[in-house]
């Protein structure tokens, strides 16, 4: 009976105290990242119809196949993101269908976007979150921006500065393009490369607060298809496409070894479609600076019209790379909170408070509550070291995958 | 007599056969004498200072001593030409010489005037026997009459002047007397004699003056007294005073049929007045008889007054020596004939006399065989005078002959030495001098300028090319004329590549249907569009043409301007500049001194050729390879067909689609390849300049060849430059061509003595 009776008043000690019983300290964990919280940044940084929610769109599509052997996916994580992109392969292939591509066809965003997404390890405790912005490329030159889009470039620019990879897509097309001075002259206006370079500097100057954590830009030619013959294409032109970004960007990647000199720089150009050709490409006097012209591609779309992306899959690893990279960064500082606190737990649960305070714990289930409190943060642990595993795991995969035949580290 | 012409008949011949070497000879002393003028000419022309003044002064003499030489030749030709023997007769006035004459010829007093008492035979006549009768009157011209009378009277009377023409000597202002002239101690009979006549001559120059016309006048023998006799008494007493013609004749030529046949080889000369003049006036009768007589015979008479032989006679003798020069003796030349006059008879004894001491140191015929005969009586004359002339000439004048010809020829050995001398000596000073160096190194200066200016010339030309080669500016026409072909195509594919879309479909969709498949017509419609887009773009050609041309014409432009008139008035163009330069290239191959690395340096310019088919064929080609129906995947080597449709007017429709897909892409492509090389028409043409520039002006030949550019053009490039020097360095040249020429013939001349 009296067992019974101390049992009940110990559960009913412990149900008056266990939803609000606190550790007697300030445990070492509470300030640590939770999951949740854990949302990585990702910023495409490039002017207007360069491609930016293209390289989203085919970065979705190629995880779909690449990354499925590994148990690695990458999935929108609400239903805004998954609408939008649905948006964009739909339009994608109604152009498809049509055997023309005319990529001023595609409507340029009017507002900025963040993609949500989720990239999952195979378990479900170690998914990583991670945002992707998207924004109008015009917002990048000033004088298109305009002062009602200011406050929403100012959130643009302290994500990009909280991003820890830059994706800065290339219009091949308008640098191959361009043969006639005038046209080369032109390029700084259409793809502003010193705007480029001045926000790749903020990004890398915040990137250096914070040298800990991983930071990697990718430069990423797109609408490559017809300057390399390793999709269909029949002409290699890859070589001089380097050595005009090369010259193009020059300045972006000096700035950024300047400023974050531990920053990975890449060149991966991708064909976003693969099925597209470039026919001809008019020039024509930008309306408002007619001393500009415009480069207008055509495309035609090489049969049989499947959808067959290039070099994608070496964006998508190396972010995935980054994004795992990053996590694993922040489960250690988490793993080492936890196990500050399992210490403090296991202190407190073993600590001599002299009989009497002992006999009235016990009687009150304040030890139990300790003990449990013990248990259970050194779980914690072992959940947070079994996710670090993981991690490792499925940055060794990453890794362990070649970059590809058209990717480079700058 | 009869024997005796033929024998002169014969010594005519022998002279006659000489006379070819003798006018040879002539021919070559006139031709010595007129290089000595040209050398003589050049020499002061030249004023080179390196011949010194003696020089001239030698050639001076040299063309003196050829006078003589072609002097005494010229007296040989006449005496070798003459087909008569000549004798002259002479005598004082009033001794019977024109008696003698016409006892010789039988000719009367119309023909041969005497007179008693006074002189008669004013002029020198020459009788001939012909078979027609005619007198040829030679008249003075004012010069001769001036040269031949006046001046040796002036010359005589010490009178500063002569008078310039007839006018002038018409009013003269001559002293009335010579004690005015020379004053009271003045005691000359001969001047005031000298004086009188001159005086004469002047008062009657209104009845003479009209016959000094010169040349010849043919006068029947009826009226050849006028021309040459002085004027009887009858004439002068007549109103109006008498006519003085024969003042205006220099010599009469008589022909007519001798009735003394025997002596029809002879030729006699008339000599009047010989010795009585003064020395000048002798010395021109001296010079004139020469050739033209073989001998003369010196009538003399015992008349009253003359009865000896005086002073006048002895001076004859000594111009006689000088006619006859140093062939023979005296005595082969001069006969002294006295005329046995009865009405003198008694003085004769005095003038034999006289004549044996004055003229034969007192020993008979010595040194003049004397001859006497009454002039009056023809048989006399001609037994006691003319045949023993003639027959000492037939015994003598062979021998006379050669002596005066090898007189002659020897007398020019020593003056061929001296000029060959005088010759020699200039050339050597004109070795020394070096003449032309001043135009070599004004030439050689110029050669050099015009390559620096060249070259200067040329830079501009290729840093211009080098611009466009080089800076990233494009070629602005290139680009124009590529985007308008590139936009002509694409018109052509839109517009169903010349044949209409509904037109082609149509053939398509038939063609597809008949085959049962589509590939065939495709992969033959991908051909044929390839073909004719490489065809379009081909136009381009016309452009590199121009863009050579413009070069050339650069360069033509350039030459040009440095060349001088070498390459004429007309400027380079791009339509001639070609024929300007293929011209400069023939100069250069045939110039006297040939170039033939600045000819090749041309030639090879203008074998630069920009063409579409050898330069920009092979890249359009490449970019053009994508129209095909069948292309190799590059990445697997697997052969892709490049349009699949089916056999349906959808079919069709596809296929014209994907036709004109890969027609505009192609076109791009090519495009494309073509401005990436937009630089190379003014690449190639940079490369051909600069190549031209370096075998023109800095090749291993260059300097030299520019030299002899300059030394063969010299005139052309530089027209009025090397004009002053030009002239002089020719008046150099003269001078060396007539020192040679003299040294030449002087040469021919002692090989042929």
């Amino acid at each position: 009976v009296s067992d019974s009776f101390l049992s009940l008043l110990v559960q009913a000690a412990r149900r008056r105290y266990a939803p609000t019983w606190t550790p007697p300290f300030r445990p070492a964990a509470q300030d640590a990242p939770r999951d949740a919280d854990l949302v990585f940044r990702v910023s495409m940084l490039g002017p207007t119809k360069v491609g930016k929610t293209s390289i989203i769109a085919a970065l979705l599509r190629e995880a779909e196949t690449s990354l499925l052997h590994m148990g690695v996916a990458l999935e929108p994580f609400d239903l805004p993101t998954e609408q939008r992109i649905a948006e964009h392969r739909r339009a994608i292939a109604g152009l498809l269908y049509a055997g023309e591509f005319d990529p001023a066809a595609i409507r340029a965003n009017i507002e900025e976007a963040v993609f949500r997404l989720r990239m999952s390890t195979g378990s479900a405790e170690v998914g990583i979150r991670f945002d992707l912005l998207d924004y109008p490329g015009g917002w990048l030159d000033p004088h298109r921006r305009g002062a009602e889009n200011q406050e929403g470039w100012d959130e643009c620019l302290r994500f990009m500065e909280q991003s820890t990879t830059l994706v800065i897509p290339v219009d091949a097309a308008v640098i191959m393009e361009a043969q006639l001075t005038r046209q080369k002259m032109s390029l700084p206006f259409i793809l502003a490369p010193s705007e480029v370079r001045d926000i790749a500097a903020r990004w890398a100057a915040a990137r250096m607060q914070r040298a800990e954590e991983p930071a990697m830009v990718v430069f990423a030619p797109i609408k490559c298809e017809s300057y390399f013959d390793d999709n269909g294409g029949l002409q290699n032109e890859s070589g001089r496409l380097y050595q005009l970004v090369t010259r193009l960007y020059d300045e972006v990647r000096e700035v950024i070894r300047l400023e974050a000199p531990h920053a990975k720089v890449f060149y991966a150009p991708v064909d976003t479609l693969g099925c597209v050709q470039l026919i001809s490409a008019r020039w024509l006097p930008n309306p408002v600076f007619p001393d500009v012209l415009e480069c207008l591609p055509h495309f035609g779309i090489r049969p049989p019209g499947r959808v067959q992306p290039k070099g994608v899959d070496s964006v998508l690893f190396l972010i995935c790379q980054q994004l795992a990279e990053a996590r694993k960064r922040a489960a250690e500082l988490i793993l080492k909170a936890r196990q500050e606190e399992a210490d403090q737990a296991s202190a407190l649960a073993g600590r001599r408070e002299g009989l009497l305070k002992e006999f009235l714990m016990r009687l009150t289930g304040e030890q139990e509550l300790r003990e449990e409190y013990r248990s259970k943060t050194s779980a914690l642990v072992g959940v947070e070291i079994d996710k670090i595993n993981k991690l490792n795991g499925v940055i060794d995969q990453l890794a362990a995958r070649p970059l590809g035949a058209r990717a480079r580290q700058w | 007599l009869v024997d005796v012409n033929a024998q002169i008949s014969a010594i005519v011949a022998v002279r006659h056969e000489q006379l070819p070497v003798i006018r040879e000879r002539i021919d070559q002393w006139l031709r010595l004498d007129q290089q000595l003028a040209v050398l003589t000419v050049a020499l002061a022309e030249a004023g080179e200072r390196s011949i010194d003044r003696f020089t001239e002064a030698r050639v001076s003499e040299a063309r003196s001593s050829v006078a003589e030489m072609l002097e005494r030749l010229r007296a040989l030709e006449a005496r070798f030409a003459r087909s008569t023997v000549n004798v002259g007769v002479s005598g004082s006035a009033r001794v019977g010489k024109s008696t003698v004459l016409q006892s010789i010829t039988g000719l009367g007093d119309e023909q041969i005037p005497t007179g008693t008492g006074i002189p008669v035979t004013a002029v020198r006549s020459r009788i001939y026997h012909a078979d027609h009768s005619r007198a040829l009157v030679s008249l003075h011209t004012f010069d001769t009459f001036r040269r031949d009378v006046l001046e040796p009277l002036h010359l005589a009377l010490t009178l500063a002047a002569v008078p310039a023409g007839v006018d002038e000597f018409r009013t003269w202002p001559y002293p009335a007397t010579i004690e005015e002239h020379l004053g009271a101690d003045a005691e000359s009979a001969e001047l005031a004699a000298q004086l009188t006549r001159l005086r004469e001559i002047q008062q009657a120059l209104p009845t003479f003056a009209d016959d000094l016309t010169g040349g010849d006048r043919e006068v029947p023998l009826a009226d050849l007294r006028q021309y040459v006799a002085y004027p009887n008494a009858g004439e002068r007493a007549a109103p109006g005073g008498a006519r003085h013609r024969y003042l205006a004749v220099r010599e009469v030529m008589i022909e007519c049929p001798f009735p003394a046949a025997a002596v029809s080889r002879l030729g006699l000369v008339d000599l009047p007045g010989l010795g009585e003049a003064d020395t000048n006036s002798d010395a021109r009768h001296v010079a004139n008889l020469r050739g033209d007589v073989d001998v003369v015979v010196m009538v003399l008479r015992p008349a009253e007054g003359i009865a000896y032989f005086g002073r006048p006679n002895i001076r004859t003798l000594e111009l006689l020596k000088e006619v006859r020069g140093r062939a023979g003796s005296a005595r082969d030349f001069v006969f002294l004939a006295v005329n046995d006059a009865a009405a003198d008879r008694e003085r004769l004894p005095g003038l034999r006399q006289s004549i044996l001491q004055l003229a034969n140191d007192n020993e008979p015929d010595k040194r003049f065989q004397v001859l006497t005969a009454d002039a009056k009586d023809a048989g006399q004359v001609h037994d006691r005078i003319v045949a023993p002339v003639l027959g000492h000439l037939v015994e003598r004048l062979p021998a006379m002959d050669r002596e005066v010809r090898a007189l002659a020829l020897a007398e020019a050995k020593p003056v061929l030495e001296r000029i060959g001398t005088t010759a020699a000596e200039i050339g050597t000073a004109l070795r020394r001098s070096r003449p032309a160096q001043g135009v070599d190194g004004m030439l050689i200066g110029r050669a050099r300028e015009l390559r620096s200016q060249l070259a200067l010339e040329l830079r501009v030309i290729l840093d211009d090319l080098r611009r466009q080669a080089e800076e990233t500016a494009e070629d602005e026409e290139f680009v124009h004329t590529l985007e308008t072909t590139f936009d002509e195509i694409l018109e052509w594919i839109k517009g169903g590549f010349d044949e209409g879309t509904a037109s082609w479909t149509k053939r398509a969709y038939l063609e597809m249907a008949r085959a049962d498949n589509a590939s065939g017509f495709a992969a033959e419609e991908l051909n044929y569009t390839r073909v004719d887009i490489s065809r379009r773009f081909a136009a381009l050609s016309d452009l590199f043409v121009v863009r050579v041309n413009a070069v050339w014409a650069a360069v033509a432009t350039a030459l040009r301007r440095n060349l001088g008139d070498l390459l004429g008035d007309r400027e380079p163009s791009p339509e001639n500049a070609e024929a300007v330069l293929r011209r400069l290239s023939g100069l250069l191959e045939e110039a006297e001194e040939p170039c033939p690395t600045l000819a090749s340096a041309i030639t090879g310019l203008l074998e630069v050729r920009i063409d579409y088919q050898s330069q920009l064929y092979p890249r359009v080609r490449s970019a053009l390879s994508g129209l095909n129906q069948e292309v190799p995947n590059p990445a697997t080597g697997e052969i892709v067909h490049q349009t699949s449709v089916p056999v349906s007017e959808q079919g069709a429709e596809q296929l014209l689609s994907a036709v004109s897909r890969l027609a505009e892409g192609a076109a791009h492509q090519a495009k494309r390849a073509l401005l990436a090389d937009s630089m190379a028409p003014s690449a190639v043409l940079f490369a051909a300049v600069e190549h031209f520039a370096d075998l023109l002006i800095r090749s291993r030949e260059s300097d030299s060849e520019f030299r002899q550019l300059a030394r063969s053009y010299r005139d052309d490039i530089w027209p009025a430059e090397f004009h002053t020097i030009g002239q002089a360095s020719a008046r150099l040249n003269r001078l060396r061509n007539a020192v040679r020429s003299v040294s030449e013939t002087v040469a021919d001349l002692e090989r042929a003595q």
